[in-house]
This record gives C-alpha cells, structure tokens and sequence, in this order.
C-alpha cells in the first residue's frame, strides 16, 4: 500500500480528472484559473512557479495545472503517478505576431506520447479585445484539422475578463473525459 | 571496490527496481493509449455479440480471449466502465433466458451458464461488483428463478477447489450471488413474492417466507467457504437482513455469529465461518440502520472484543482486519452522524459558481471567495460542544488504536481509516486526543508497524481536515522522523514503508490545507523530503517523496525554486539510485545551497554507514560530488567529522569513513583547494592508525583492505603531505594488499599503487625503487599464488624510471611467468594471465617512454626491440597454446585472451618502430599499402614474414576453436591488424584475400558460428594457414557442443564441395596428417581430430583420392596404431575402431593392415570396446569381400554375430583366433594386445591415474 496505489485509489474513489493548462505566456492561462476559482483576477503577474489548482464541477474533482509559460514543462506530463486527462491550450487572439509560434508548439506538445489519449480544449482567449480573431480563424491558422483523428478536441471562445465561454469549454473537457474514463450515472 | 565496481551492480539491480514499479518511460504509443481509451472495445463487442446471438458460448477460446483483454484493464477500470452496460446486461439476460427456457431443474443450464458467468466475473474482478451489480436486472420475477439456479451450483457442489476455477462453478455461484444481493432489495414485501406461499393461505407472520429460509439457508452455508462466494454471501446477508421485514430472521442470524464468534474451536473449516460471520456482520453494521443495530451492539462488540483477544486473532492477519472494520463500525452506529463545526475546510470552489451564465455580474467571484474565506478563519477557533460519548466508544478507539500497531499492513490500513472516520463524529476535544494518542506510537521503543499506522492515521486525519493547522507543530517534528525511519536488523534494515507513509502525510497535508497555513510547515518538510527523493534506498520511497513534495510546491504557489527542484527530481530520473545520488542531488544543490547542508548531513549520519556496501560506495561518491558547492566547509566541518570515525568500532561506519575521507580530499584537490598542513598530517595518519587498531583482521578486514586502497589512491592523487616514514608503512600496507588472495583487493591495491608511486616515489632515486622491483620479481616465483598474481599486477604498472636498469631481467622474468608451471600443485591460470598482461605492459612501459625521451642508447633499444621480437612474441605465442583445465573448466582461455590482446599491442609496437628504434617515418595509410609492401624491410627491421604469417595463422586459429568469445575476439583483433590505421603491420600474406574474407568495419557477432565457419574455412586454400585454420576446425568438428559442431562441419563441407574438389581434399588431407603428427599423444587434439577423420570419412571425404588415399590412409593407420596403444579413452577407441572399419574397407593393400589391427580390438580389456569392435568387424566384412574369401567369409559373420563379445574374455579370445584363422592373419604378425595391457601397467603410475579410466568408462556406459 505505497503512496502510488493510494493516489490511484484517491483518484478513482473521487472522480479525480487532472487537466494541464498549456500555452504561451500572456495567453491568459492564470486568468482563466483564477477566474473560475473565483479569485480577483485584477493583478495578474507572469507566472513564475505552477498551480495546482482543485476545483470541483458536478460531481468531478478537477485538478487543474496550471504550468505557467515555463519553457521546460516536460516533467509536468512525465510525472508522477497521475496522468494528465485533459489539455487546455490558451491562445491569445490577439496576438497575431505571435500565432505562428502557438501553432509550433501546440503541435510540438501534440507529439508528446504520453498525452496522446488527453482530450484537447483549444481556448481561444481574449475575444472581448477588438481585432481579435474568431475561434474559427485561429482554428484554421493553428491548422487543428491536421490533428490525428483519434484525439478529441474542441476550439472555444472565451474571455477571461469577462467569464463569457469558459463554462462551456470546460464543460465539454469534463463531460468528454468523464465518457471517455467514468460511467455517467 | 572504487566505483568501477559498483556500477555493474548498481545497475542490475535498478533494473530490478524498476521491473517493480509501473515504469512508462518505454512505452509503446499503444499502452499510453489503453490509459485513455478501452482500444480492444470492437474486438470485445464482436465477441459478445457472438456469444449473445448463440444465446451461451460456443467456443470456450472467446471466454478466455475476453478476459485477457479485461486483465490490461485491471488498474484502468474506468476505462471499461462506460462499456458495461453493453456487456452486462445482454449476458444476465441471457443467462436469465436461458434458465426460463431450460429449467433450473435440468443439468443443462449450468453447462449454459458457467462460461457466461466467467465473462461477468471477469469484469467483476476488473471494475469492482458495485459497478457491476448496477447493470443485473431486478425484475421481481427473477427472485425466485436466481434462488433456484443457485441452489442447483449449490447441489452440484462436489468436486475439489482446482475443478471449480476451470470450469466456471466458483464463477457462477458468485455471479447468482451478487445478483440476488440486488434483488433482495425489491420493495415488496418477500412473502409476497415468493410463489410457494400463494397457495397457503394462512399467512403466519412469525414464520419467514420459504424464500427467504431457502436464501438464508445456502448463504450462512457460503459463509463457510474459501472462496470469494463468502464475501458475497456476507454482502447478500447484509442486504438481505436489514431489510425491514426480516427483524426475525436478523435476530436469529445475529444469535447464530454469536454462536460461532464465541465458539473456541480451532478447525479449518470453522476458522473459515468465523471469518464469513465477522465478515458479514461488518457488511450488516455498515448497511443497516442504527435503530436496528443498536439492539445488538453490546452482544456483537463482546464478541468482538473477546474475539480480539484470543489466539485466534493473533494468527490470522485477515481475522484482525474484518474485526477492526467490524468494531469501527459498530462505534460509528453508536455516533450521530454529522459533520463537525471544528473541522478544517479546504478551499476549493466549484466551477461555474463563479462564472454565471449571464456574465454581467462579474464581480460576484471574489465576494464569494472572501465570504468563505472569513468562514475558515472563524472555523479555526475550536468550538467546544456538549457530547455523550459512550464508553463503548472509547473503548473501540482504544481497540483501533493498538490496531494501528499491528504486524499486518491490511490491519493497520483499516483501523487507520477507522480513526479517521471515527474522529469526524467526535468533538475536537476528544479528537485532540485520539490525535495525542496516534502522536504516542512515534516513539522509540514502538516497532515499525506503529510507526507506520501512525503515518496512515495522520494522512487519514488530514485528509477528512481533522487536524488543525495548530496541532503542526507537534505533528511536523514527527513526520520529519517518520521521513528518515530506517532501523538496522542484521544484515538489512526496516522502515520502507513508513518513509513511503510519511511521504504520503506530506501529500495528504499539501492538499489538505490552504496555502497561507502550509508554508512555514513546508519550509520544514522541504529539505527531508528531498533528501529522501535524493537518497533513499528505495525507489519508491524516493519517487513517494518527490511526488510529495512536486504536490506541495504545485499547491503552495511560489516555493522558491519550487519548479526547478521539480524539474531535475522528476519520476524517470529518480529511477536509478545512481543518477539519483550524482546527478540529481547534485543539481538540488546546485540550485539551492540550503539544501547543501541537510544533504551532506543525510550522507554523512545515515549513508555512509549504510548497512548495504554498495550504497556506502556510492554515498561516499555523492559526498565527494557535493565538495564544490562549498570546499570550506567540507575541509572543515566534515573533515572533522570523518576522521574520528574512520577509526569507528562499527564496521559499516569506518569502512564508509575511510572511503568517504578518501574521496572528500580527492575532490578538494579537485576544486583546488589546499588543505592546511595540519589537515594533511591528521589524513595522512589515518592508514598508520588503522594498521595501529588491526582493523585488517577479522571479520570486516576484507572490506577495510579495499576502502583503504582505494583512500591511500585518492590522498596520493590529491599529493598530500606524507612523511617518509608514513610513505614506507603505506607501500607496506599496499604491498601486503597486493598479496591478498580477493582478487578485487588486488585490483583495488595495483590501482592505489599506480598514483602511489607516481606521486611519492617517482623521482626519488634508484636505489629505493629497485628494491620494490628486486621485491615483485622474486614475488613472480614465489609459492603463494596470490603473491604471484598480485607482484604480477604491480609490475605492470611501474614506470619507466623503475623498469629501464633492469628491463631485460624483468621481461625474461615475466616470460617465463607466462608458461605454465613445471609442477602441477604450482599451476596457477591468474597469474599467468597477469603476467602475460604485465609483460605487454611493461613493453609499452618500456618502449612508449623510449619513443618521447630516447632513453635507451640506440644499442641498448636495437638490443629491446630485437627482445621484444624474439622473445616476448614468442612467449606470447606460447601463451595462445596455454590450454590448461582445471575443476572451473578452461582456464586457459583466460591466459590466451589476454594473449590475443597482447599479440596486437606488440605487434604496433614492433612495427612503428623504425630501424634507429625510433618510431618509423611513414606512418602509413591503407592507400600505401603496396608501395610500403617493397620497401618495407629498409622500414620495419623487426617484423617480418615469418611472424606475420605466425601472428595470422595463430589468431584464425583461435578465431576457428570452440569457444565463441574468443573466436569473436580473435576475429577482431585480426580485423583491427589488417586495418590499423595509425600503424600498418606488413609483411601480411595473401593481405587481399584476408581483407576479403574479413571486411573493414563490419561490426558483427564472430562469436556466431554459422556466420564466421564459412568465411574462415576459406583460408584452407592459402598453404601458409591452412595448417592453423585446420587445427583450429578439428577441434570444432570433433568437439561436443553439437551446434557447433554442425556449423563448422557443413562450412568445411561446403567448402569441399566445389569444382576443385580434389585438389582441396588433397591439400585438406596433408593438414589433417600434419595435425596428427604434430599433436601425437596429445588426447586434446587427438580426440577431437580422430572424431573429425572419422566423420569425413563418414561423408565419403579422403576416399576417392586416387594415389593418395593408401597413402594417406596409411599414415592415418600408423598414427592410430601409436595414439590407441595403451589408450583408455573411450572416445578416442571408438573414433579409433570406426576408422580402421573405414581403411579396412578401402581396396587397396592396405585394408589388411587395418583389418588385422582391428581385429585385436576382440580381445581388448573394456567388453564394450570388444564389442563395437565386433560390429565394426562385422560391417567390414560385409563391405569389403576381399578380406575374408567368399566360403569362409559366412564363417566369419557368423563367429561375430554369435559371440558375445561383451562376456568372458577368454571366449573373445578363442574366437578372435579363429577369426584370424578364417581371414588368414598370421597371429604371431597381430600387435600383442596381450603385451600391450601389460606396457600400460607398467606405464599406468606415470600416467595420471586409474580414475581417469574409470571415469571414461563411466561416461561412456551413459551413468
């Protein structure tokens, strides 16, 4: 009964669902957090360390990560017991200069085996700011249809500020993964 | 025993380590997805489908096909849980369908329902029967229909356990089992549904329904059983009890565990009734309603309670258990439910409280946070409330907490949970005292089980927030002890599992509490648990703590350096304890010296004088990697610290210390620091004072030995001050090392003496160091072998100042160490292989420094180098022929490998070598090969044809013999030589055809026989080789390891079967008589190389040579008459017999000779040989007609066939007479066979000895 078969058993007994928040740095990642946890989302610093943030939505417990724009995050899905069931990629619409670099390293994570069964939320973050791109643009940009077909994935507009598309992102991230990993009773 | 060592170790047994734990690094891309995704669902839907249309199984693979792949779920099952209702329910209505159709009554329907309820059980086993249960149909119908079914497994019940698994019995009374235990709890009441009733018409309501007497009659029987039918009868009898309408029949079980709970007897079969009777009752306590149970509970918990306390109990791990589930139980029914006003309340929200739907109020967030958040602060005052609580209770607490200390992790486990759950209903009061009581098993004089309840009961408490955020400071002190929990008992120690339990309060504590309450707390907790993730023994333990730590950092927010720490002491590189100890810890340190401190602690109390050696090697490593982050310290603090303890009465300790010492100063040195003189003088006293306390002796002297060799290499190395007198008594204490018979110490002594003599005596005149050589040359002859290996050793490490005066002594010495000893009781393979080493690397020695600073007089390098060519070449030659055997098998190779490998470095020397002794100018490239080819002579004075035709011939033989290691490495070396590129060796015979056969580069297995054979036979057509290439291939043929043998006999086969056959068969033949001349008496080579003859001779080859067959089967007739003549091999005798058949049978002049030899075998002392003789005979003369003429010749057949040769002797002998009667052989023109026994008797004492007969003949009767 070592610290690994307990997590697992924790997890299971909980309806735990770990979901990674991934994306560059000023998409918003830590607003989004700290806007469904109900924090002031007035001062927001870069994020320096990473968050673990647990916050239940129905009867699931979400362990959401939330890694900040850190350069090095391999060790975040190489890690510990837990798996990573979820993947939230931010991007910030409105930064056009920068869609080029998300579409790379989106599909460089993509790559990544031991995400390859995570259920994918594209947020695509900031669509209060006008000039911004629509979800279906930054779609076509992050060329997401080249995604393999056995990933499940899904691209949302959202705004931080506001709270306006999140609840439906996430809502489809869990109802997606709890179908994939838990009985709907 | 420096690192070298340990790391071959090190490393298998991470991978132990690693086997152990779920290890993904090298998953496919298709295990990760089995994480996400139930992959085989279209796979297991087909099957289903199959199964449910045929309406039951049809081929029992599907049944074992499906739950194969159920078993990849086992650790996923929620995977497969949105699948079960497409698996579940069509089997339960098939299996219902089916009894409809058949009757429960036929014999029929359980050949149906078996291999059904192996599917069902299968997912059972998998997701857990909660999850299962759900999907069983409930018709109030199917009471009655599961009941019957049941009780028809229930009848059939007869054959033994092992029956029951294969054929689905077990599988189907637990799956009719568990669909009851969800049928029962229809909402009727039973008596209404249970058909039988319907006729009579007086309803007793006193009486139970049939039904219900019929369900209560088999389940108390599974009660009883050993299987997991007890545990759901145990659920079924809950379910079924608590139900309202069964007050009777509850009363009446309730009297019936009372019965068998206090019963004291001590049978099997009612050990296991006592187990289903607690075991149901547990289910009873925690389904049914407390205004039911209380009735019971003084009745049940004095059982319990006395139950606990006998033997009983004591022996069985599983009974303590369901006692502990069943106790916290009842003490739960005794507890009004609620949830306490004191309890610490974590801070998580929910998702979409604070995103409305109607986004205009956004602001609504943070005030909903703050409101909690005031919340908390106010629940961390403790309310005091009035509460009664029973004595019962309390005395169950008492009962749990003393289950926290039991032996058995399942008991503990249960009883922590029952503290935990037990707690929440108390008042904080009281809870502070359940805390104060789990905080008394952290004491010293409590095993380790306590210690880890303790762990679980805290992580539990912290969990359900039952331990307040002012309890930290008496729990943290605590936990950080349970962190480094690690107690010596004998040879190993104890404590694993509490440090993974303590790891997992850390855990538990980093969710449990808000950040604002950790953060001093993880302050603490951070440096142990990375010194754990660091060092700890066990891989669990290390990933258990960087888990628990990476939680923390992830929940605390901005730990300092959090995510760097997180970054290096991930899951994979934590897995080996290697990268753990140098590369891990070393990059913690790096990035935090306040981890510096607490890890060099760690290292030096506990690591380095770990029970395990290796461990201690290793930590004394890390130590020595730590030195850079702060040299001072470690010259002063630790420094300090060791060298007392080098001197420790514990073994573990000093042996630690001394290595620990060695390494710290070797890496000050490093880092350039210089240690003050006085330092220097306390370090280089420490070997005297080791000496000084006999720490050499006894038990440990061993392990002492080598840690100071390995110190006195690290303080020469770092060139610490060391007094002449120290100096003298450190080479003594190297030189009594060098003697000692562990080879390892040896090594590690020949290693310390290198840099000892480099750093202290190198330069110090000659005098001095002629004496240490004087010494290690009388040493080589010396009668005590370890001496002879260890002097050996030695030599080959002085440098060129000790060795010039004096070379040719040493290389004559060392030479002749190199032949095997005149006297057998003297002969010694190790040190032959240390001397042929050392002579090579004296010759470098010599030879390398003579090339940088000419020290030799040009006459004096002419006179080494003409040495080195005449002398030590052949030596090695010699060497290659060092076949010598001993109880170990072939020792030899060990002798001609090193051989081998000195043949090539030798070979570099003497041909770099220009005629001035100085390395000659063309330093050539393969391109100028040809053109060097003519003018080489002017160029290489000291090679020529001859020893390169020897050096070739030599390593293709040993690159055609038996042992597959050392033709891979004879291959390659002989690779290596034809493609030098630094050093052309010339002189190469037939260079092309060689480089033909032996590609450049080409990395391949030369060890695989059917791969180098056919490449190698080749060389039989160039005649300088052949000679070699066929005495290493008879010794294949002709051996006893049969793959071998086929691989090198069809290669030669092939070989013969080309177009110029016959000249290579002549040419073959040549070989082959050479070798039996050249090997005469020699059963090594004559045994495998008569097998060979025999063979080919088998296969028709040396048959058809036209002039040359009499010839050559006339020498081989001579040769045979010598090699059997006296000869107790049986092998060899057989081989022998058979060829003289073959000659016998050949027509030509000849055959009489062989036929007359043969025919003395008859009369041979071993009857088998007489009679293999006889069927040799009788083949013979069946063959050749010539022998024996036509009348007389059924005679003959017949004498052989009638006589039984492997009776008397005497009768052998009359008949052998009359056969050279009927043949015509003069008897006085036989060879004497009679004499011959003789001359073997008088020679048997020179021979080795009666036994070796006698074991022959052993061996060959097949005992």
């Amino acid at each position: 009964m070592g610290l690994l078969s307990i997590i697992r058993k924790i997890k299971r007994k909980e309806k735990e669902m770990r979901i990674l928040m991934v994306g560059l740095d000023n998409s918003g990642k830590t607003t989004i957090v700290m806007k469904i946890n109900g924090e002031d989302t007035s001062i927001i610093s870069p994020t320096l360390g990473f968050n673990i943030k647990t916050i239940s939505y129905q009867k699931y417990t979400l362990n959401i990560w939330d890694v900040g724009g850190q350069k090095t995050i391999r060790s975040y899905w190489r890690n510990y017991f837990e798996q990573t069931d979820g993947l939230v990629w931010v991007v910030d619409s409105s930064d056009l200069r920068r869609l080029d670099d998300c579409k790379y390293e989106l599909h460089n994570l993509l790559k990544e085996e031991r995400l390859s069964g995570a259920s994918l939320l594209i947020l695509a973050n900031k669509q209060d700011i006008e000039g911004s791109l629509s979800p279906d643009e930054i779609a076509k940009v992050l060329d997401l249809e080249a995604m393999d077909n056995s990933r499940h994935w899904r691209i949302v507009g959202c705004s931080a500020y506001t709270g306006e598309g999140l609840l439906e992102g996430f809502d489809w991230l869990v109802q997606d993964i709890a179908s994939r990993i838990y009985m709907l009773d | 025993m420096a690192s070298d060592n340990v790391a071959p170790e090190e490393v298998v047994r991470n991978g132990g380590e690693g086997g152990e734990v779920e290890d993904d690094e090298r998953d496919t891309c298709h295990i990760v997805l089995q994480r996400y995704f139930l992959r085989e669902w279209k796979i297991l839907k087909s099957l289903l489908d199959d199964v449910i249309s045929a309406g039951g199984v049809v081929e029992l693979s599907a049944v074992h096909k499906i739950r194969s792949i159920m078993d990849r779920y086992q650790e996923q099952s929620q995977l497969l849980e949105p699948y079960l209702e497409h698996i579940v329910p069509p089997l339960m209505f098939t299996i219902r369908s089916k009894a409809i159709e058949l009757g429960v009554t036929s014999d029929e329907i359980l050949q149906v329902i078996k291999p059904l309820c192996i599917v069902i059980y299968s997912v059972v086993t998998v997701c857990g029967y909660k999850a299962v249960i759900k999907f069983f149909p409930h018709q109030v119908s199917d009471l009655e229909l599961a009941v019957s079914l049941l009780e028809k497994c229930h009848d059939k019940d007869s054959g033994t356990s092992l029956r029951e698994e294969s054929t689905g019995e077990m599988e189907a009374k637990c799956v009719i089992l568990l669909w009851l235990s969800i049928l029962v709890l229809i909402p009727f009441d039973l008596s209404s549904v249970d058909t039988s009733m319907a006729d009579v018409n007086n309803l007793d309501k006193d009486k139970l329904p049939p039904l219900v007497q019929r369900i209560l009659s088999f389940s108390t029987d599974y009660l009883s059983s050993s299987g997991p039918m007890r545990t759901i009868a145990g659920l079924l009898l809950s379910r079924l009890l608590t139900r309202p309408d069964m007050s009777n029949a509850f009363s009446s079980f309730t009297d019936w565990t009372h019965e068998v709970l206090s019963s004291k007897s001590n049978d099997i079969v009612d050990h296991f009734r006592l187990l289903g009777a607690t075991e149901s009752l547990a289910a009873i306590f925690k389904t049914g309603s407390p205004r039911l149970l209380v009735n019971v509970v003084p009745t049940i918990w004095n059982d319990a309670s006395s139950l606990m306390k006998s033997n009983t109990a004591t022996r069985s791990p599983l009974l303590r258990k369901y006692l502990a589930k069943l106790t916290q139980r009842i003490a739960l029914t005794c507890l009004p439910s609620r949830s306490p006003s004191w309890r610490y309340v974590g801070k998580t929200s929910t998702l979409g409280e604070h995103i409305p739907s109607n986004f205009s109020k956004i602001d609504q967030g943070t005030d909903a946070s703050k409101v909690s958040l005031n919340l908390n602060q106010d629940e961390y005052c403790p309310q005091e409330e009035d509460m009664d609580v029973p004595e019962i209770v309390e005395e169950i607490i008492e009962v749990l907490l003393s289950g926290l200390r039991d032996t058995d992790t399942v008991v503990r486990w249960s009883a922590a949970k029952g503290i935990g759950r037990i707690t929440s209903r108390l008042t904080s009061t009281l809870a502070d005292e359940v805390l104060a009581s789990v905080l008394e098993l952290f004491s010293p004089s409590e095993g380790d089980g306590s210690w880890h309840g303790g762990c679980l009961s805290l992580a539990e408490l912290a969990r359900r927030g039952l331990l307040l955020p002012f309890n930290f400071s008496k729990v943290v002190p605590v936990v950080v002890k349970a962190l480094h929990y690690d107690v010596r008992r004998g040879p190993h120690s104890v404590g694993s599992h509490v440090r993974d339990a303590a790891a997992y309060v850390c855990w538990a504590f980093g969710r449990a509490y808000y950040h604002t309450d950790m953060r001093s707390v993880l302050e603490q907790l951070a440096p142990h648990l990375l010194t754990v993730a660091c060092y700890d023994r066990e891989v669990n333990c290390r990933r258990a703590a960087a888990a628990a730590f990476q939680e923390n950092v992830g929940r605390q927010g901005n730990f300092p350096l959090g995510i760097d720490i997180v970054n290096t002491a991930d899951y994979f590189a934590l897995s080996s304890r290697v990268n753990s100890y140098l590369h891990v810890a070393v990059g913690i340190a790096k990035l935090d010296d306040n981890y510096l401190y607490p890890f060099a602690d760690e290292l030096l109390h506990s690591k380095i004088s770990h029970w395990d050696k290796g461990l201690r090697e290793l930590a004394t490593n890390a130590l020595s990697a730590l030195v850079k982050f702060n040299a001072e310290y470690f010259a002063d603090v630790v420094l300090e610290k060791l060298i007392p303890l080098t001197l420790s009465t514990d073994l573990c300790m000093r042996h630690g210390a001394t290595l620990a010492l060695g390494e710290v100063v070797l890496a000050l040195h490093e880092f350039g620091y210089l240690l003050p003189i006085d330092k220097q003088k306390q370090v280089s006293g420490i070997v005297p004072a080791i000496e000084k306390a006999r720490l050499y002796r006894g038990k440990g002297g061993e392990i002492m030995r080598s840690a100071v060799s390995r110190f006195i290499e690290c303080i020469s190395m770092a060139h610490v001050n060391v007094t002449e007198k120290i100096k003298r008594s450190l080479l003594d204490t190297l030189n009594e090392n060098l003697k000692h018979p562990n080879s390892q110490i040896q090594c590690a002594a020949v290693e310390a003496l290198k840099h000892f003599i480099h750093a202290y005596l190198v330069g110090l005149g000659n005098k001095n160091n002629s004496g240490i050589l004087a010494k290690y040359l009388e040493q080589l002859s010396d009668a005590n072998v370890a001496s002879r290996r260890g002097s050996a050793l030695a030599i080959g490490i002085l440098p060129f100042e000790f060795l010039a005066n004096q070379w040719k002594d040493v290389l004559l010495k060392l030479c002749s160490s190199t032949e095997i000893e005149n006297d057998p009781n003297d002969r010694d393979a190790e040190s032959r292989v240390n001397a042929v080493k050392a002579l090579v690397a004296v010759c470098h020695t010599l030879t390398e420094a003579n090339e940088h600073s000419g020290s030799f007089s040009g006459e004096d390098s002419a006179m080494l180098f003409e040495f080195l060519k005449n002398e030590v070449m052949q030596s090695l030659f010699k060497a290659l022929d060092d076949y010598s055997v001993d109880k170990r098998g072939d020792v030899g190779s060990w002798v001609r490998e090193a051989a081998i490998v000195g043949l090539e470095s030798c070979t570099y020397i003497l041909c770099r070598i220009g005629p001035l002794g100085l390395p000659s100018q063309s330093q050539c490239t393969p391109e100028s090969h040809k053109e060097v080819n003519n003018t080489v002579n002017e160029v290489h004075p000291y090679f020529d044809g001859t020893l390169a035709v020897t050096l070739v011939g030599s390593l293709v033989k040993q690159a055609t013999e038996k042992m597959n290691k050392i033709r891979d490495l004879a291959a390659k070396v002989l690779q290596r030589i034809l493609y030098n590129n630094t050093v052309f060796v010339p002189f190469i015979a037939f260079r092309e055809i060689l480089e033909e056969i032996i590609p450049q580069g080409a990395d391949v297995d030369w060890g695989e026989p059917a791969f180098s054979y056919p490449l190698f036979v080749q060389l039989l057509q160039l005649s300088c080789y052949s000679k070699y290439v066929m005495s290493g291939l008879v010794i294949s043929i002709g051996g006893l390891q049969d793959s071998l043998r086929k691989a090198s006999l069809n290669a030669l086969l092939d070989y013969l079967h080309v177009k110029e056959a016959k000249d290579r068969e002549i040419s073959l033949s040549e070989d082959v008589l050479w070798i039996l001349e050249n090997y005469r008496r020699c059963d090594r080579v004559m045994i495998p190389s008569l097998k060979t003859v025999e063979i080919l001779f088998s296969k028709k080859i040396f048959l058809n040579m036209e002039a040359q067959t009499p010839i050559f089967c006339s020498r081989i007739l001579e040769s045979l008459i010598v090699e059997l003549k006296g000869s107790k091999d049986f092998s060899k005798l057989y081989s022998g017999i058979a060829i003289l058949g073959f000659i016998a049978s050949i027509l030509d002049p000849v055959n009489k000779r062989a036929f007359t030899h043969l025919l003395t075998f008859l009369t041979h002392r071993y009857p088998k040989i007489r009679k293999a003789t006889a069927e040799q005979v009788y083949l013979v003369l069946l063959e050749n007609g010539s022998l024996v003429a036509e009348p007389k010749s059924d005679k003959a057949l017949e004498i052989i066939a009638e006589t039984c040769w492997e009776g008397d002797l005497d009768e052998a002998k009359s008949k052998k007479l009359e056969l050279c009667e009927l043949a015509g052989v003069d008897f006085s023109q036989l060879p004497k066979a009679s004499s011959e026994t003789k001359k073997s008797s008088i020679q048997r004492p020179a021979t080795v000895d009666e036994n070796a007969s006698y074991s022959s003949l052993v061996d060959s009767a097949g005992f």
